[in-house]
C-alpha cells in the first residue's frame, strides 16, 4: 500500500561528507561549516556520542510479543468484564471502525469473554497482575504499566511495522537504528543494535531504509539452540587465532600498500578499518553470545533446560549477556500471540513460554545493577478484543473462541531505564476496548523512549530526500508521567 | 483483518508536506492535533460524508442553506447561519447544537439523531481545535496552491548548446567532453590526473562492459596489442578495438541488464509480503539482456516497455517481445495484507507512475498524488491526468483484474524456434504466457483522490500528460486508448530535456562511478544540480543526435574519453580542493556492486557457467504471514551462474545469497538507480569466513601451477590484478607463506600440509584485499 508517496527514494549518502550535510542532532548547520572539525563522528560513525540532555537509560531491550497479546487477560484488569462475561457489549463500546467493518469482520465477533487467568494484587504496589505470568507478577514493583496505549492498524504487518519504524507503511529507520546514529555504541568490538531473534519483515523492522548502513541491526540466528552460529560468518574454525591474526596481517600489509600506491584515499583506508572491527568482533562475540559459561543457578533462572521455557530463555540471557557488554539495542521477539482460536489453552501456554525467562532476565538484570540504566519493554504490536472472535475455521463453532486485534486500547510495561516503578498509566474503557485517559500511542512511546535515553525526539533527524526526518514522523509526547 | 485509517496516512502526508514548507507549523503539530486528526479521519470526516455532503457539499445540486460541509474553509465560514464549527468551542458551534437534537428547529441528520458517542467523538474533536486537513476541492483543482514555477527548475529547460570554453592544456583532450571537463578543473586550478596504469584501465573496461575481470589471455592479449611496451602509453586504435570487442561480448548484456532491472524494480516474486513466485517475470530480465546486447535504441527501448502491445509488429517474434517489455509496468511490489481491492489498484497505479517518475523522468511524480507537488512542478491535476492512462490498462493495479494481486497473463504467440529463448516456450509448456500490459476494454479517466483518499473522489481529470514539460505540438490521448503510446511519444520526444539528461546521465554515472548529477533519481529541486550542466546538455543531445540512441556507440565515446583514462590515485591538492571529486580531477574508484564482486570471486576461481540462465531459479516456497524464505534452498547450478541470473526476493533472501544484500544489492521496491557503497564489519565478516568465498578460494588455489613460489604468484596476480608481482610483493607473499606454514606447525595444525595450506590462504587474503575489490 503506497499511501504515502512522500518518503519515496531512498539515495543512500554517497560520502561522508554527505552524510554530515545530511545529519543533525540539533547541531544540524553547525556541522556543515565545522566539517572537518566533525570529520572524526564521521570517520566512525559508530563512537559512542553524549545525548543531548542526561539519559536515564543506556541501552534497550526490547522484548516483542508478536501477534499482539491480550490485555485483558495479563495486564489490564477489568472488573467489569469478568461481571459480564458472556453478554452481548453495549454498542457504544465497540470501537465504530469495528462497527463499520472497516476492521476484522463484525460478524466474527459475539458476547463479552472475561480473562482466561485470574488477577490478583501484587507487591507493594498492589498492581493486578494475572496468573498467566506469575513469575513477571513477582516483579510488579518494578513494573511501569501503561494501559492506554494505542496505534493505527488493525493488522499486524503494519502495525508491527509501527512499532518499530513509526510509520504503518512506508518503509522507515528502526528505532534501533535511529538510537545507534544518536548515540553509537559503547563497545566497538559488537555492532550496536543486535536483533536476537526477529519479527517478521525484520529486513523493514531492524533496518536502517535511509539512514547509514552502518546502523544496521546484526541478526542473530538460532539464538534459541545450542552451539549455535549466531552471527552470519562470524567464525573460522578451521585455523586457530593466532595464525588467523598472522592472515589478517598479511592483508592489511597488502591492504595498505595497495592504498598507498592510491594516494591513501580515505574509502580503503575504511575498508582496512571494517576489516580489523569483524576481527574484534570474531573476539568478542563469540564470548558474549556463548551462554555456557554462565552458572547453572542463572540459567535455571531464565528456565533454560525446561522444556517450555528453554528457547527463550536462551535469547533473553544472551540479551542480557549483550547488554552487559554495552549494545545498544537489543532486540529479542516471541511469536505466538495471535490468538484467534482457543485462547482459554493457546494464551497461557505463550505466556509460559515467555514467563520465566522474561523474570528471569529482570531479576538477573537487577543482581548485576544494571536495571537501572537498561530499559526493558513487553510489548505486542497491538491487544486483543475483549468480545470473543470465532474466525476462519470450517468446524468454527467447535472452536473454542479467541479474541480479535486490538489497536484501540492495548497495554505493554516498561521496567528499569529511568521509568516509574510499580505504577500504571493511562485506563481502558470498562471493558479494555478503548483507551480512554492516559492514551498513548506508539509515537509517544517512541518519544519516551528517546527522551529516557537522552535524545530529544525533536531534534534527533535526518535529512533525507530534501527534508529532515525523525522517528516520530511530526508526531509524539514525551509520556512525563511514567518517568521516575 | 481489513487495514484502517487510510484516511490516517493522508494527514501525515499534509503534515509532512507543512514540514517541508512551515517548520513552526509541523512543530505546533503537538497532541491534541494527532489525537484531533485522528477523531477526524475516524469520526468526523466520515460523518460527514455519510451523513451531511448529500446535501452540504460542493458537488450536492444545491447547497441546503448555503452551507457546504467539504472543505475546512466553507465549513467555517458556514451557511446562512453563523459558522458550522467554531474551533475550540463545541458549544457555540452549530454543528454540535444540529447534532443534538435539542433545538427542534435545528436537526441534522434530518432523518434521525446519531449515536451519543459519535456525537461525544464530534464535540472532543470541536474543543480540540477541530484540526481538518481538507483544504477543499478548489484546491484540488489546481488553482490555490501553487506548486514551484516550472520555469526555475534548470532540469525540465530546454537543452542547451554551449560550446567548451578555452582551455589551456590543448594537448590534453580527445574528445570533446575531455574540453567540458578541463575548462572546469583549469577554472578551479586543477589539473587532471596523469593516464591510468595499463592494467588499472582494462579491469576498469571489463568492469564497466561485463563486469567480469580480464583472463590471463586476455591480460597477456591488451598487454601485446593495446600498451606501447617501452612507454606504457595506449595505443588508441588497439584501445577502441579492445573495447568493441567487449561490446560484442553477450555478458555486456547481462552487466547493462542489471542497471536497467534496477531501476524496473525487478524481481521474480511479486509482494513483499507473502509473496507468490512470479514464474515468467525472467522473460523481461531477459529481454533487457536482449536489448542491450542487441543494442536496441534508447526509445525504441523504452516505447516497448510503456506500450509494447500497441506497437505494430513486423514479425511474430517481434510482437512476442514486445509483449514482454510491457513486463516492466507489472512487476512491482503489491502488498497482500491490504483487502481492498480498489485501494490496491490505485496503489499499482501509483507504484508504475513512481517507477516511471523516477526512472526516466528523475521526479518523484508519487508526491502529486495527495498534494500539488511540493517540491517539484507536478501538480495534482497532471498526477490524476496520467492516472487515467494507467486505469485503463490492464496491468499492476488496472480495472482488469479483481484486485492488483491477480495480474493478468497474456499468450505471446508462437515464434521460431530460431528465436531468443525468452520469447519461446519450454519443453513442457506449449503456450507461454507473460504478465504483459494490455489495453481495457473500458477507457476511462481518473477523479482527483482528494488528500490521496481513496473513497474521497474530486474532478475527474481527463486522461493527459504531464506539464513538466510542454512540447509545441502535444500529442492527443485519442477517446478510444489509455493513451500510453501518447505518453511513450511525449517522454521520447527531442523536446522532453528531462528523458534525455536522466538517462545520459545514469549511463555516464555507471560509467564513470558518479554522475554528473549524483542523485540520478532526482532531478527535481532537491535532487543535486548538475557538476558540468554544459556538458550534460552536449551528451544529452549527443546521445540522441549522433548516436541515435545507441549505447554501445555512447558509451564507447565515453571509454575513449581522456578523462576517463585518468588515474584513480588520490592526491593532496586535489583532496584539498574538491574532495569528492566533483570536477573529475581522478578517475573515481569504486568498491565493487554486489553482483560483479560474486561473480568475479566464481570467475577467477573458474567456478563460474557462463551460460545463461533460461527461466528462473526459484524453487518452490511457502508464503504467509509467517513464512519466511531465509532458509530456502536455492540450487547450486543456479548459484554458479551469473548474479543476475540468482532468484531476486524483495524480502528475506535465503541465506545462500545473503552476500548480495551485504554488499548493498537493493531491495527491489523502488527505483535505485544509484546503489550505496556501506562499509560495515558483515561485509569483512562474509569475505574472510563465508563458505562461498572459501569454496572459491579453494578452486582458486587448485588453478595455480605446479610450479615455484614466485611463478605461481606470478600466475595468481595475473588472475586477480591483471599485472604481475614487484619484486617486494613476491617477498612480502613468500614471508607470508613461510611464518604462516610454521605456525601451522607449531600450534599442529594440518602439519602434514602446512604448506598448502598457508597457499590457500595467501590466495584467500589476495581475493578479498582491496585490489581486487576495488575497480581504480
Amino acid at each position: 500500500m503506497n499511501t504515502f508517496p512522500c518518503q519515496r527514494i531512498a539515495a543512500p549518502p554517497a560520502t561522508r561528507r554527505e552524510f554530515l550535510r545530511r545529519s543533525s542532532f540539533g547541531f544540524g548547520s553547525l556541522a556543515l561549516t565545522t566539517l572537518l572539525a566533525e570529520s572524526a563522528r564521521a570517520a566512525n560513525p559508530l563512537a559512542a556520542k553524549d545525548p543531548m540532555f542526561e539519559a536515564r537509560a543506556k541501552r534497550v531491550i526490547l522484548l516483542f510479543m508478536e501477534g499482539g497479546p491480550s490485555q485483558m487477560d495479563t495486564i489490564d484488569y477489568k472488573p467489569e468484564l469478568i461481571r459480564r462475561s458472556g453478554q452481548p457489549i453495549p454498542e457504544s463500546v465497540t470501537p465504530k471502525m469495528i462497527r463499520e467493518g472497516k476492521g476484522e469482520d463484525p460478524k466474527q465477533f459475539g458476547s463479552l469473554l472475561g480473562p482466561v487467568a485470574d488477577f490478583k494484587q501484587r507487591g507493594q504496589s498492589g498492581l493486578w497482575i494475572s496468573d498467566a505470568i506469575p513469575h513477571i507478577a513477582q516483579h510488579a514493583d518494578d513494573l511501569c504499566i501503561l494501559n492506554g496505549m494505542t496505534c493505527d492498524s488493525t493488522e499486524h504487518g503494519t502495525a508491527v511495522q509501527q512499532f518499530h519504524t513509526g510509520m504503518t507503511v512506508q518503509p522507515r529507520p528502526s528505532m534501533g537504528a535511529w538510537l545507534l546514529y544518536g548515540l553509537g555504541t559503547e563497545n566497538q568490538n559488537l555492532p550496536g543494535f543486535v536483533v536476537v531473534s526477529a519479527p517478521a519483515g525484520s529486513s523493514v523492522n531492524c533496518g536502517t531504509d535511509f539512514l547509514p548502513g552502518i546502523y544496521q541491526s546484526t541478526m542473530l540466528r538460532d539464538a534459541d539452540k545450542q552451539d549455535s552460529e549466531m552471527i552470519r560468518h562470524l567464525l573460522d574454525k578451521r585455523l586457530p587465532r593466532k595464525v588467523r591474526r598472522t592472515q589478517l596481517d598479511f592483508l592489511a600489509e597488502v591492504n595498505r600498500a595497495h592504498a598507498h600506491a592510491a594516494g591513501n584515499d580515505p574509502g580503503l583506508e575504511s575498508l582496512i578499518e571494517s576489516n580489523e572491527l569483524a576481527f574484534r568482533m570474531q573476539t568478542e562475540a563469540p564470548e558474549v553470545l556463548d551462554i555456557s559459561h554462565e552458572s547453572e543457578t542463572t540459567r535455571k533462572l531464565y528456565g533454560i533446560g525446561e522444556e517450555d521455557t528453554d528457547a527463550f530463555g536462551r535469547q533473553c540471557l544472551v540479551a542480557r549477556r549483550l547488554a552487559e557488554a554495552g549494545v545498544r539495542f537489543i532486540q529479542v521477539t516471541s511469536k505466538a500471540w495471535d490468538h484467534h482460536g482457543n485462547i482459554a489453552k493457546l494464551l497461557p501456554k505463550s505466556c509460559r513460554s515467555v514467563d520465566k525467562p522474561v523474570a528471569g532476565l529482570l531479576a538477573d538484570l537487577k543482581s548485576r545493577g544494571l536495571l537501572d540504566d537498561t530499559l526493558v519493554i513487553w510489548s505486542g504490536e497491538f491487544g486483543r478484543t475483549p468480545v470473543y472472535q470465532r474466525v476462519g475455521m470450517a468446524d468454527a463453532q467447535k472452536m473454542p473462541p479467541g479474541r480479535g486485534h486490538n489497536p484501540f486500547g492495548f497495554s505493554l510495561w516498561l521496567a528499569g531505564g529511568g521509568t516509574r516503578p510499580g505504577i500504571v498509566h493511562g485506563r481502558t474503557d470498562d471493558f479494555g476496548y478503548s483507551a480512554v485517559e492516559g492514551r498513548v500511542h506508539v509515537h509517544d512511546l517512541h518519544a519516551t523512549i528517546l527522551h529516557l535515553l537522552g535524545l530529544d525526539h525533536e531534534k534527533l533527524t535526518y535529512t533525507h530526500a530534501g527534508r529532515p526526518y525523525r522517528l516520530t514522523d511530526v508526531y509524539g509526547n514525551v509520556v512525563k508521567e511514567i518517568l521516575a | 483483518m481489513k487495514t484502517l485509517p487510510h484516511f490516517t496516512l493522508a494527514a501525515l502526508v499534509l503534515l509532512s508536506s507543512l514540514a517541508i514548507c512551515h517548520p513552526s507549523l509541523a512543530e505546533a503539530a503537538g497532541a491534541n492535533d494527532v489525537r484531533g486528526l485522528g477523531l477526524f479521519h475516524d469520526y468526523v470526516e466520515p460523518m460527514l460524508r455519510q451523513q451531511c455532503f448529500k446535501c452540504h457539499s460542493h458537488e450536492a445540486q444545491k447547497a441546503k442553506g448555503g452551507l457546504v460541509l467539504d472543505s475546512r474553509n466553507a465549513m467555517l465560514k458556514g451557511g446562512d447561519l453563523s459558522p458550522a464549527v467554531k474551533p475550540g468551542d463545541a458549544e457555540r458551534s452549530l454543528l454540535i447544537e444540529a447534532l443534538g437534537y435539542h433545538n427542534q428547529d435545528l436537526q441534522m441528520p434530518p432523518d434521525g439523531k446519531l449515536d451519543d458517542t459519535l456525537i461525544a467523538h464530534v464535540r472532543e474533536w470541536i474543543e480540540l481545535g477541530a484540526p481538518d486537513p481538507r483544504l477543499g476541492p478548489d484546491v484540488a483543482k489546481g488553482g490555490a496552491v501553487a506548486g514551484p514555477e516550472r520555469t526555475k527548475l534548470w532540469s525540465v529547460q530546454p537543452l542547451q548548446n554551449t560550446p567548451p570554453s578555452a582551455v589551456i592544456k590543448t594537448d590534453w583532450p580527445r574528445a570533446e567532453l575531455d574540453r567540458y571537463i578541463l575548462a572546469a578543473l583549469e577554472s578551479k586550478g586543477l589539473s587532471p590526473s596523469p593516464d591510468a596504469a595499463p592494467h588499472h584501465l582494462q579491469r576498469r573496461v571489463h568492469y564497466v562492459l561485463t563486469g567480469l575481470p580480464p583472463t590471463p589471455d586476455e591480460v597477456e592479449q591488451f598487454r601485446r596489442h593495446c600498451v606501447e611496451p617501452a612507454s606504457n602509453a595506449i595505443r588508441p586504435a588497439a584501445f577502441e578495438k579492445y573495447i568493441a570487442t567487449r561490446l560484442a561480448s553477450p555478458h555486456f548484456g547481462e552487466r547493462w541488464a542489471r542497471h536497467w532491472l534496477d531501476l524496473a524494480r525487478y524481481a521474480d516474486v511479486d509482494g513483499q509480503d507473502m509473496p507468490k513466485a512470479m514464474p515468467e517475470a525472467w522473460r523481461y530480465r531477459d529481454y533487457t539482456v536482449h536489448a542491450f546486447n542487441t543494442d536496441k535504441p534508447f526509445d525504441r527501448f523504452v516505447r516497448e516497455q510503456i506500450a509494447g502491445d500497441l506497437l505494430k509488429p513486423v514479425s511474430p517474434e517481434d510482437g512476442a517481445e514486445n509483449l514482454v517489455a510491457t513486463t516492466y509496468l507489472s512487476i512491482g511490489h503489491v502488498i497482500r495484507a491490504d483487502r481492498d481491492a480498489e485501494r490496491q489498484k490505485l496503489d499499482g497505479m501509483d507504484e508504475q507512475m513512481e517507477v516511471l517518475g523516477s526512472s526516466l523522468l528523475g521526479i518523484r511524480i508519487g508526491c502529486a498524488r495527495c498534494h500539488d507537488h511540493k517540491l517539484d512542478p507536478f501538480p495534482t491535476r497532471d498526477y490524476y491526468a496520467l492516472a487515467g492512462i494507467f486505469r485503463s490498462t490492464a496491468s499492476l493495479g488496472g480495472e482488469a483484474t479483481k484486485s492488483a494481486l491477480a495480474l493478468p497473463l497474456v499468450a505471446l504467440p508462437p515464434v521460431a524456434d530460431s528465436a531468443p529463448a525468452f520469447l519461446r516456450a519450454g519443453e513442457k509448456t506449449k503456450k507461454v504466457k507473460v504478465h504483459a500490459a494490455q489495453e481495457m476494454t473500458r477507457i476511462r479517466d481518473e477523479p482527483i483522490h482528494l488528500r490521496g483518499e481513496v473513497y474521497v473522489k474530486g474532478e475527474v481529470v481527463p486522461r493527459g500528460l504531464p506539464t513538466l514539460v510542454a512540447l509545441r505540438e502535444t500529442p492527443r490521448l485519442p477517446a478510444n486508448a489509455s493513451g500510453r503510446a501518447e505518453l511513450a511519444d511525449w517522454l521520447l520526444s527531442a523536446e522532453n530535456p528531462l528523458v534525455q539528461r536522466v538517462i545520459v546521465n545514469r549511463v555516464w554515472h555507471h560509467v564513470f562511478g558518479q554522475g554528473l548529477v549524483r542523485t540520478t533519481d532526482n532531478f527535481g529541486f532537491t535532487g543535486d544540480p548538475p557538476s558540468h550542466p554544459e556538458l550534460l546538455d552536449y551528451l544529452a543531445r549527443r546521445f540522441h543526435e549522433h548516436h541515435h540512441g545507441s549505447f554501445k556507440s555512447f558509451i564507447t565515446e565515453l571509454l575513449l574519453s581522456h578523462a576517463w583514462q585518468q588515474s584513480a590515485a588520490a592526491h593532496t591538492s586535489g583532496m584539498e580542493r574538491d574532495p569528492e571529486n566533483r570536477l573529475l580531477w581522478r578517475m573515481h574508484p569504486r568498491r565493487v556492486e554486489a553482483e560483479p564482486l560474486v561473480d568475479a570471486i566464481q570467475f577467477v576461481s573458474g567456478r563460474l557457467d557462463l551460460e545463461p540462465l533460461i527461466g528462473h531459479g526459484v524453487p518452490p516456497f511457502k508464503t504467509g504471514n509467517q513464512a519466511s524464505t531465509a532458509e530456502l534452498a536455492i540450487e547450486e547450478s543456479v548459484l554458479r551462474k551469473r548474479a543476475l541470473y540468482w532468484p531476486m526476493f524483495r524480502k528475506d533472501v535465503p541465506l545462500v545469497m545473503d552476500i548480495l544484500g551485504i554488499f548493498d544489492q537493493p531491495p527491489a521496491t523502488s527505483v535505485r538507480g544509484h546503489r550505496a557503497t556501506t562499509r560495515v564489519p558483515n561485509q569483512s565478516l562474509a569475505l574472510l569466513h563465508s563458505p562461498f568465498v572459501h569454496q572459491s578460494t579453494s578452486a582458486l588455489t587448485q588453478l595455480l601451477p605446479q610450479a615455484d613460489d614466485a611463478t605461481r604468484l606470478n600466475a595468481l596476480y595475473q588472475r586477480l590484478f591483471a599485472r604481475t608481482p614487484s619484486t617486494v610483493e613476491i617477498e612480502r607473499a613468500i614471508r607470508f607463506l613461510d611464518t604462516f606454514s610454521k605456525e601451522l606447525i607449531e600450534t599442529r595444525t594440518r602439519p602434514n600440509n602446512a604448506r598448502n595450506v598457508a597457499w590457500n590462504r595467501l590466495c584467500h587474503s589476495l581475493l578479498v584485499s582491496n585490489e581486487f575489490i576495488v575497480i581504480e
